[in-house]
């Protein structure tokens, strides 16, 4: 197939001489007459750079289905590389996913402005339906699950991949006799450190003799990192089900309760394994500022809380990372609104109460100061059920005994050719 | 460095049918496979620039985009509405063969933010459609055997719901 290349005007010299003199003629003449032809020619079929552009701009949902189109479709859409740059490049918005507990199944809510859906699917538990769980966070297209009292589950519903982290996993250095289950164990952050390619968990822990213990599991090795000189004080923060908000390499929570705006967010870097404190605005007024948590609108962090002295929610939008100058507010009028995501035209979109007290998702045009809600979609109550909000992405999960696995396999391939014996695991 | 005279200047594209179009040079800028046909030029290029690949209709197509843009950017404020009203009815007056045609011309010819539009737009269309659908829209022939077929989308079976029946 003559396939049509991109033209690259610094890569393309050669090419270009053929604009002038007797060959254009030629040329012309040949794509005339292979235009006449009613079958498939160059002209017809776009060439895979092209494809491979397109695709970037498909919702990630969707490219798991058109994996079937093609067998080279496949393969493309399955590229891990293909996921990586999909995820950070597509824009977030389209890719972002509402899951909640619904109440048995996990409920997936689209909130795109033209695209409002909703559909349910079973989490990944041997036994159905499961008895209780609990949705803790999310990073990078990955789902964190509480399935009570036993373990955790890693999942992304696109890929079907699921990972079990029992309990026993999370008492490493610290032996409990006859007690199996840390009741007092309790999940703090989710994050991805990019150096390694690696997911971390931080867990704190109350050792009997009430001491706090902070410790990081590396979910690709499934090794223990002990943390405790890191951080004077692990139950600074203690929102019970949330893992933090995954930005920048860093894991971000809002301290509880929120007593002062210096220092009152807490960041756990993952690649370099260190905390540090930021702190929100000054403005903020401690005494009316009720049920405050963390988001991310726009990959920018939001901090939002319900004021209770105008009755509105007040969100906090640091334009620039790290930069204390760029918080921007803005005041949604509803008292008890939780921010989501960010539209793709900037509209602020999350869950609220109308003021029938029914619960359901708004979205709050900036320009117009006003919320609309949508109509379609009906929203679980009580508000305190949990939920994540995420990007969806078909990013595989890394193992080093799969890596190991590759690597023998790519081993085995070599020694065939040279007509070694092949290595078992 | 020369300001007046550069917009003035008319390059002559000529397309596959022998048709030719007089196009300033501000706009053949951002046709960027032409623009470095000229910049590669030792001498002013004062013949027709011939476009093997491009048809007049497809060209005609994208200089009236260009020429729109370009009228929307160096106008008034209100300009982004009437943009975005200019490109939804570009983008739905052109069926989906004069769409492929036209990400092809606008590839051959390097137009960076048409083409942008484009893909956006064919990803906007396949989106919720059915595999059938984009396999037709591209051409592709399915190289799949039933029961291999059957599998993958088994597999992936919550993903076929909600989607558009062709």
């Amino acid at each position: 197939m003559n396939c049509e290349k991109l033209s690259n005007p610094s890569m393309d010299k050669k090419k270009k001489r053929k604009h002038t003199g007797k060959k254009a003629k030629e040329e012309c003449t040949m794509e005339k007459k292979k235009k006449n032809h009613k079958s498939k020619n160059i002209l017809e079929i776009l060439p895979l750079e092209l494809i491979h552009r397109i695709l970037l701009r498909v919702p990630i949902r969707h490219l798991a289905r058109l994996r079937c189109v093609s067998k080279l479709w496949c393969s493309l859409i399955s590229d891990p590389d293909f996921a990586e740059f999909h995820f950070h490049h597509s824009p977030a918005s389209t890719n972002a996913c509402f899951l909640i507990k619904y109440p048995t199944k996990a409920q997936f809510v689209y909130l795109d402005d033209n695209d409002a859906s909703q559909k349910e699917m079973c989490p990944p538990f041997k036994k159905k339906p499961p008895s209780d769980f609990a949705v803790l966070g999310s990073c990078r297209g990955f789902i964190l699950l509480y399935r009570h009292p036993h373990f955790l589950v890693v999942w992304n519903p696109l890929t079907g991949f699921s990972k079990r982290i029992s309990y026993s996993h999370l008492s490493p250095s610290h032996k409990y006799r006859g007690i199996k289950l840390p009741y007092c164990a309790r999940l703090l952050g989710f994050g991805y450190d990019a150096s390694q390619d690696d997911y971390l968990l931080l867990v704190t822990w109350c050792h009997c003799d009430r001491q706090y213990h902070l410790d990081c599991l590396s979910l690709r090795t499934n090794s223990w990192i002990n943390l405790n000189a890191a951080l004077s004080n692990p139950f600074l923060v203690l929102d019970s089900y949330s893992c933090g908000v995954f930005l920048n390499g860093a894991i971000h929570w809002l301290s509880f309760p929120l007593t002062a705006y210096k220092d009152a967010i807490l960041i756990f870097d993952t690649k370099e394994r260190t905390f540090s404190m930021m702190s929100a605005p000054e403005q903020l007024v401690m005494s009316l500022c009720l049920f405050s948590g963390l988001a991310l609108l726009g990959g920018c962090l939001a901090l939002y809380y319900h004021n209770h002295g105008s009755c509105n929610t007040d969100i906090w939008v640091m334009k620039e990372y790290k930069v204390h100058s760029s918080w921007n507010l803005y005041q949604i009028p509803c008292k008890d609104f939780q921010p989501l995501l960010l539209s793709s035209n900037g509209d602020i979109i999350g869950r609220g109460c109308t003021s029938y007290d029914k619960v359901g998702y708004f979205i709050y045009n900036v320009r117009e100061d006003l919320l609309y809600r949508f109509r379609n979609l009906c929203c679980p109550s009580p508000m305190s059920e949990t939920a994540t909000v995420y990007t969806e992405s078909l990013l595989p999960f890394p193992s080093d005994v799969e890596d190991k696995k590759k690597e023998i396999g790519h081993q085995n391939q070599n020694d065939v050719k040279q007509g070694k014996r092949i290595r078992r695991e | 460095m020369s300001g007046i005279s550069d917009t003035e200047r008319m390059i002559t594209l000529k397309t596959v049918e022998g048709t030719l179009f007089d196009v300033k040079s501000s706009i053949a800028k951002d046709l960027k496979t032409v623009q470095a046909f000229i910049d590669d030029s030792d001498d002013d290029v004062t013949s027709p620039i011939p476009l093997p690949n491009v048809f007049t209709r497809e060209l005609s197509r994208i200089l009236d985009y260009l020429n729109n843009h370009h009228r929307f950017r160096s106008g008034i404020e209100k300009a982004d509405e009437e943009m975005a009203r200019y490109d939804a009815e570009f983008a739905k007056s052109m069926s989906h063969e004069e769409l492929k045609a036209l990400i092809l011309a606008a590839n051959y010819l390097n137009v960076k933010d048409l083409l942008e539009f484009l893909n956006q737009t064919v990803a906007d269309v396949i989106q919720n459609k059915s595999v059938e659908f984009v396999r037709n829209f591209f051409g592709i022939e399915n190289d799949y055997t039933p029961e291999e077929e059957e599998k993958l989308r088994n597999e992936n079976e919550w993903a076929f719901n909600g989607v558009e029946q062709d």
